[in-house]
């Protein structure tokens, strides 16, 4: 398999690996299983709700999806370039040098089952590592799924995450076993 | 008497062959770790004691990359070799990562990522711990964040933890083994399941970095070998034994006197040793043919006696034969005084073989060689093969030429002399192996030193502080670039100096600014948590010897490059250590050559009770001198173990001159066949050493062959010169 196939087959899976099990949720919606890799940019909002913090944390910036790359790119209320590559992910903060991060010593949402791993699409890493259910479209039409893990030792970290989109994914909620939740928003990508 | 001694001999045969068949049955019976050849006794106890540590901790650490097309492929072949190398004794740093995680949480207001307190920046902590906040991939937690909120337990992995995870398009896989990767049985263990790993994932590429596949793929060599010098000898032997004597049982009465020395050296030195080190058995298996000659001279009494009476036989015999392997025997154990482990079995090992062999050769050979039915036809073919040794004349012109010879040998020597003595060009190593480690570490980024810093103390606090005051005076890069003891449990002073600091400049000025933020009602960042254990890959960097406290911190290239460490502490490079040592050694040992010339002199005088006795030493002294000068004109360089070779040139060159000598001065007997047969199997077994890849061996081998080969021509020559004289049968 050439390495360009297998980057856009990658790219494409976030989106397109949780729906293929799906039915088509909306008329008005793109069949989830027809969703095609999408390069680009997009503006992204992130909200976390930790336990014991009385305040979420917010942060907002522009997500940029390459091949096998993701720049996610916080300018509020700090100015952080976080890069995943497969090679590893490192930190740049305020323009700096980057800074490789360590994996996160077992966090659910590193490594190949991640949230990442999810945006870059990998259809099998997420059939393998999540049970995909599809779940009632919400009130807009949406189609709306669920990937709850598989492995007991993932488990124990996170409870579910939820995928919802009409043409693409457009929200990702993490939910973690700890009760702590994750929100992300994604605006319409640009090239 | 010879009765009893018969009896001794089998049941001391048969001892060592249950004692081998116990002691082979446990994995840590043979080493392959090349620092059993280092001369120990050569570095101080606290250095000697260190680098065997770093060396432990740096052998047992095993690298691999999977990569391949199909990246979901990958990880399942990465999961698939993990698992299979779990089974086999191998943990992976992600298991250990999280016992790091607990101890720098539990240890977070003691640590830091400057290795100085004065450097500590606030400025930067604060920068980090709102980016770490807001990163969608930080592993935080609102628990967390009420006990560290400025995410220092996150700080501290990104600056101290080794790195781990994905490595471009494939996954890295490192740990540790949990036993020496030196120990035939782990390597055989590993290599086996990556072997088996292998053909389920045929379409993986994998590179591997690990002493272990070294190790391995060294032994395989040395195994090799052995098959090779053992069988090409064994053959040679054969087929003379079957050329001169015709006669099935002087083969078996042979192979039974090398059999019996094999095992009798072999016993000997697992008896005495923990392990022995596969070089023994390369550097042993030269005593086949040093062991066959004792069989040829008891053997070839049959055709020169007609048969006579084994007593007789034996009594024609048994001087020379005391002589050669008392002498032999000596040469070989003077080996044990220069304090190199592999040496003292080697010692152990041959002493052992040679006085076994001899014993047998004494005792038991002559119930097995029994007067021939066709004796006289079998006399006759003996007397034919020698009649052409007995009609050489020894002329002037001959003379002139060898001396010319010599003399041409020993000036291309000293024209092409070199000497070899660092440990790094010893052992070969393996280009595919070396080109996979290369691989890895091109892919991670990954680069270690040999090298590493040497701190000590009277206690392990201050051990600490030595190791920290050494850092502390270094460049931050170079800093940083240690695996150190002090960054992850620092000295009690240190503990308290950081945590002063972060009080001071972090939490009292900070804190409430940041609570407010995060909406943290009551931030408990000095709650205090049980301690978790020192995870081991930290803990195995410190250890005690010669009543001092010391750590080991392995440097990267960049802190290798530091050339000063303070005081109680000092950069050790162990192969230069040891390639200093070993120049140390070859000159020390170039003094043991004569002292032993002047124990085989004492020796000689004292069984001959005659000064022309001496004559026998002028072979060795030969052996020795072309010794040195044959391998050095065909630029083989000098080293340790060219010289440790030459005391088996004295004591197997004495052999051929002391069978002559006995020849002219008491029975008369022709020995030139004999002696010729005896010369020649042993060179063909020491010179097959020279063809050996590991750079001790082959020169071991190489001093040996024209030693041994220059002594047996020389033999002849004072024999010749003084010509022979009355016999004690004519």
């Amino acid at each position: 398999m050439g390495r360009a196939a297998d980057l856009a087959r990658k790219v494409g899976a976030v989106l397109v690996a949780t729906f293929l099990i799906a039915a088509p949720a909306n008329a008005a919606c793109i069949d989830p299983n027809n969703i095609r890799a999408e390069y680009g940019s997009m503006p992204f909002t992130q909200t976390r709700h930790l336990n014991g913090i009385t305040r979420p944390l917010i942060s907002r910036g522009q997500a940029t999806i390459a091949a096998q790359r993701v720049d996610w790119h916080v300018t509020t209320p700090v100015n952080a370039l976080t890069t995943i590559t497969p090679s590893g992910i490192t930190q740049s903060i305020d323009g700096g040098t980057p800074q490789r991060v360590n994996g996160g010593g077992g966090d659910a949402l590193l490594g190949s089952a991640g949230l990442f791993d999810m945006l870059v699409g990998n259809f099998d890493a997420l059939q393998q590592h999540y049970t995909i259910t599809q779940r009632p479209a919400r009130a807009n039409g949406d189609w709306n799924i669920r990937l709850t893990p598989r492995a007991a030792g993932m488990a124990r970290a996170l409870t579910h995450i939820d995928v919802a989109g009409c043409e693409r994914v457009a929200e990702v909620e993490v939910q973690q076993a700890n009760g702590d939740r994750m929100e992300i928003n994604l605006g319409p990508i640009s090239r | 008497m010879r009765g009893w001694g018969a009896i001794l001999c089998a049941i001391w045969c048969i001892v060592a062959c249950a004692v081998i068949g116990v002691r082979t049955q446990n994995g840590n019976a043979f080493d392959t770790d090349i620092q059993s050849l280092l001369p120990q006794n050569a570095l101080e106890p606290l250095i000697r004691a260190a680098i065997r540590d770093a060396g432990d901790v740096a052998s047992r650490r095993v690298t691999l990359l999977v990569s391949g097309e199909d990246p979901m492929r990958v990880d399942e072949a990465a999961t698939d070799l993990q698992r299979a190398l779990g089974e086999v004794g191998f943990s992976t740093d992600a298991a250990g990562g999280e016992g790091i995680g607990r101890w720098l949480y539990a240890n977070r207001n003691a640590l830091m990522c400057a290795t100085d307190p004065s450097r500590f920046d606030t400025q930067a902590t604060l920068n980090q711990a709102q980016a770490m906040l807001y990163n969608p991939v930080a592993p935080i937690s609102g628990d967390m964040l009420v006990r560290d909120p400025f995410l220092l337990t996150l700080q501290l992995s990104q600056c101290l933890a080794p790195a781990s995870g994905r490595a471009g398009d494939a996954v890295l896989i490192s740990g540790a083994l949990d036993a020496s990767a030196f120990r035939l049985d782990v390597q055989d263990k590993v290599v086996s399941a990556f072997n088996a790993w292998r053909g389920r994932w045929p379409d993986m590429q994998v590179a591997r970095a690990g002493a272990v596949f070294f190790a391995e793929d060294g032994a395989k060599q040395a195994r090799n070998e052995i098959g090779l010098i053992g069988g090409v000898s064994g053959i040679a032997i054969l087929a003379l034994l079957f050329v001169c004597f015709r006669r099935p049982q002087a083969i078996v009465g042979t192979l039974a006197v090398t059999a019996a020395g094999a095992a009798g050296s072999l016993a000997a030195a697992l008896l005495v040793f923990p392990s022995v080190h596969v070089l023994v058995f390369v550097f042993g298996s030269a005593l086949i043919g040093v062991t066959s000659d004792y069989a040829l001279h008891y053997l070839a009494t049959g055709p020169q006696t007609n048969w006579a009476p084994a007593a007789e036989r034996v009594k024609r015999v048994s001087r020379p034969l005391a002589v050669c392997a008392l002498a032999t025997a000596l040469g070989f154990a003077s080996l044990g005084a220069f304090g190199v482990e592999i040496f003292n079995q080697v010692a152990v090992f041959s002493v052992a073989g040679i006085l076994t062999a001899w014993w047998f050769t004494v005792t038991l050979l002559p119930l097995m060689d029994l007067r021939a039915r066709n004796g006289d036809k079998l006399r006759a073919w003996w007397d034919m093969l020698e009649k052409p040794f007995l009609a050489y004349r020894w002329q002037a012109w001959h003379g002139a030429v060898a001396g010319l010879l010599v003399l041409s040998i020993v000036g291309l020597g000293v024209v092409r002399f070199g000497v070899l003595d660092d440990v790094r060009q010893f052992q070969p190593r393996s280009e595919a192996l070396a080109a996979e480690e290369e691989r890895v570490r091109e892919a991670v980024g990954f680069s270690s030193s040999p090298s590493f810093l040497l701190s000590y103390g009277a206690d392990a606090q201050e051990a600490r502080q030595r190791e920290e005051a050494a850092l502390a005076a270094w460049p931050d890069a170079a800093a940083r670039d240690v695996l150190a003891v002090s960054r992850f449990d620092p000295s009690a002073a240190r503990r308290a100096e950081n945590e002063a600091v972060l009080r001071r400049e972090l939490y009292e000025p900070h804190l409430t600014a940041r609570a407010e933020e995060l909406g943290v009602a009551a931030p408990n960042p000095f709650e205090v948590v049980e301690a978790p254990e020192l995870p081991p890959l930290i803990a195995n960097l410190e250890g005690q010897a010669n009543n001092a406290h010391y750590l080991v911190a392995p440097l990267g290239p960049v802190a290798a490059e530091q050339g000063q460490a303070g005081e109680n502490a000092l950069i050790v490079d162990p192969a230069a250590r040891y390639s200093q040592a070993f120049a140390s050694f070859r000159g020390l040992a170039g003094w043991a050559v004569g002292a032993a010339f002047l124990v085989c002199m004492l020796i000689v005088l004292t069984l001959y009770r005659t000064w022309r006795a001496l004559v026998v030493l002028a072979a060795p002294a030969a052996g020795v001198l072309l010794g040195l000068a044959v391998p050095a004109a065909l630029g083989v360089p000098l080293s340790f173990f060219s010289v440790a070779a030459l005391f088996v040139v004295i004591g197997t060159g004495i052999d051929h001159s002391v069978f002559l000598f006995e020849a002219a001065e008491t029975d008369g007997q022709a020995k030139e066949l004999v002696v010729f047969l005896a010369a020649l199997t042993t060179i063909l077994s020491m010179g097959m050493m020279g063809l050996s890849g590991t750079y001790p061996v082959a020169s071991f081998g190489i001093v040996v062959a024209a030693g041994v080969t220059a002594a047996y021509l020389i033999s002849f020559v004072p024999i010749r010169f003084r010509g022979r004289e009355a016999r004690a049968d004519n």
